[in-house]
Order: C-alpha cells, then structure tokens, then sequence
C-alpha cells in the first residue's frame, strides 16, 4: 500500500455516500458528519444542562458552567469589556464546537472537522464577520472605515496605511484558519506517520517503540486541542475588542 | 547532480531549523514567565494570558512552516 495514499486517506476529506434527488447530485463526507455530530451533541446537550440554571451546581451544568464562566471572565470580558456579553453566545459556540470537534477527531476511526481547512476557513469568516458587525455598530459605517487610519497619519500616506490595515485585517482572521488547521492536521499526520513507520521498516521489532511514540503524541494533542480551541476564541474576542475600543 | 534528492534534503534541514527557532522562542516566553513569576507568585494569573497566547502564537509559526515541509517531502519530492 502507498504510504502516500494512507495518510492522504486518513487527513483528507473523503465521500461517505452520496445519492441523487429532484435531478441534483447530494454528497455526504467524513467531515460534514462529524459537523453534523459535533453540533448535533452540542444542541442536545447544552439547552438540557442549562435547564438547572440557578441552582447549586453539580454534575453535568457544573462542567458546562466552568467553560461558561471561563469564555466569560477570562476571554470575552477582559478583550471587550462592558458590552462583551452581548457577543457571549458567539464565543461560546466557537468555543465549545472547536473544543469537541478537537477532541471527537482524537477517536481512532473518526476524524477531525477542524481539519479541513473550508471548515476553519468559514470560522475564520464567521470571526471576520463579527469583527466587522460590531466595528459597524459601535462607531457607524463611516467610522468604521475610519477607524483603519490612526489618528496621526500623514495625509499623503493615508490610502497607504488604509490599504495595508485592510490586508492586515483579511491577513490576520486567514491565520487563525490556517493556525487551527496546521495544528490539528499536523499532529494527526505524525500519529500516523509513526504508525506507517511500522509498514515502511517491514517488521514488528519497530512497533512497541512506535506505539510509545503515537501515545506521547495522543497526550499531547490532548493539550493541543484545548489550547487550540482557547487561542482562537482569544484572539477573535481580540480582534473583535480592538474593533469596538479603536477610539 | 539531479537534484531530485536535494527536495528532500532541503525540507529536512528546514524541518531541524523550524525546530530550533520555535524553541528557542517558547522557551524564552516560559523562562520570563518562570522569573515573573518567582518574584511575585500573586502575578502567576495575570502572566498568563501574556504567556500563552504568544507561544500558541510561535507554535503557529512553526507548525505553519513544518506544513512547508511536509509539502516539500511528500508532493514535490513525494517520499521516494
């Protein structure tokens, strides 16, 4: 078998089964149902958790209220201060859907949605949105294109510094795609890499030191997936604060 | 001299210095962060947020170009 062919099998998106209806061809991939899955878990479970609002909390709402609290008070309200919470619900979902689609991709046999980059990329455009609606809001259209400039600006550099602070905007909500997505491919591929080490040497005397090697890296990108998720809620509730405050 | 060979010379060279750049940077962020936080324990919080994002940042970086490299090794050079 190609070593190539294996590990593209196993990063890349594939079909899972497709039919045709009403004359249009519809195709189901790997990572549209893990999307499907992913928000399936979270619209099931979230709403049944926070049915115990108010109460002492324990079990199940006790773990979601940590992560609650936690984009709250560590992420949203320190970037955008006192209207934060009106963009709370949008954090939270990026959050907890990065944070479990990170983590279901973890499972032998299933994939990760946050390892296709159209999935990361349409986050990154959801951010940019965002960034967008909430500088439009809170300063008007016409101060928002403003806002580009700082203050300062000699008028001859002015479209200058215009052109390359929209570039920046568009240059930085691409990286966060292309930071998750780098990440979680990555650390699949060198699982994978390690257990095609096994094949490509021909023998089982690789495979303990082999299988030591994908469980170090399983744990680690445990922590990555966690870290993952946090970086870019952070830098959206960033950027997002950035627009808000740029008076 | 062919050439075809020195694809998957380069990515792996490349792969080593990516290495040595990201570490050096991830290990200078945790190296303030320790001192910072030897001073003044009570500051461990707030040091935080200053610590992790710019190393998440790095890690980035690195895996950004490691990328780089795979692209490099598996599709021009395609792991012969």
């Amino acid at each position: 078998m190609d070593l190539l062919e294996l590990i593209s099998h196993h990063l890349l998106d594939h079909a899972l089964f497709s039919f045709t209806a009403a004359g249009h061809h519809f195709v189901f991939t790997k990572h549209m149902m893990m999307i499907a899955l992913v928000s399936t878990l979270l619209m099931i479970a979230i709403p049944w958790a926070a049915k115990k609002a108010g109460s002492i909390p324990r079990g199940f709402y006790n773990l979601i209220e940590v992560y609650v609290l936690f984009v709250r008070d560590k992420i949203v309200l320190p970037s955008i201060g006192r209207h934060g919470e009106r963009y709370l619900g949008y954090f939270l979902s990026l959050f907890l859907f990065i944070l479990l689609s990170n983590l279901l991709g973890l499972i032998p046999g299933s994939a990760a949605s946050t390892g296709n980059i159209l999935v990361t990329g349409s986050l990154a455009m959801g951010t940019l949105g965002l960034i967008s609606f909430a500088g439009i809001k809170e300063h008007g259209i016409w101060g928002f294109i403003k806002s580009f400039v700082p203050a300062g600006v000699p008028a001859a550099l002015v479209p200058l510094v215009f052109v390359l602070e929209v570039f920046g905007l568009f240059i930085r909500c691409s990286v966060l795609a292309v930071r998750l997505f780098a990440n979680m491919v990555a650390g699949h591929a060198v699982m994978l890499l390690f257990f095609a080490l096994v094949f490509l040497i021909g023998s089982m005397a690789i495979a303990p030191v082999s299988i030591g090697i994908v469980i170090f890296v399983l744990f680690i990108e445990l922590l990555v997936a966690f870290l993952q998720a946090y970086i870019f809620t952070m830098l959206s509730a960033i950027f997002v604060g950035l627009a808000v405050h740029s008076h | 001299m062919q050439g075809a060979g020195l694809v998957g010379l380069g990515s792996g060279l490349g792969a080593g210095i990516i290495l040595l750049g990201a570490a050096y940077g991830i290990s200078r962020l945790t190296s303030a962060g320790l001192d910072g936080t030897a001073r003044q324990p009570e500051a461990a919080d707030n040091l935080w947020r200053a610590i992790i994002v710019p190393a998440a940042l790095v890690e980035g970086l690195g895996i950004i170009a490691l990328g780089v490299c795979y692209f490099l090794a598996f599709i021009v050079f395609q792991g012969r």
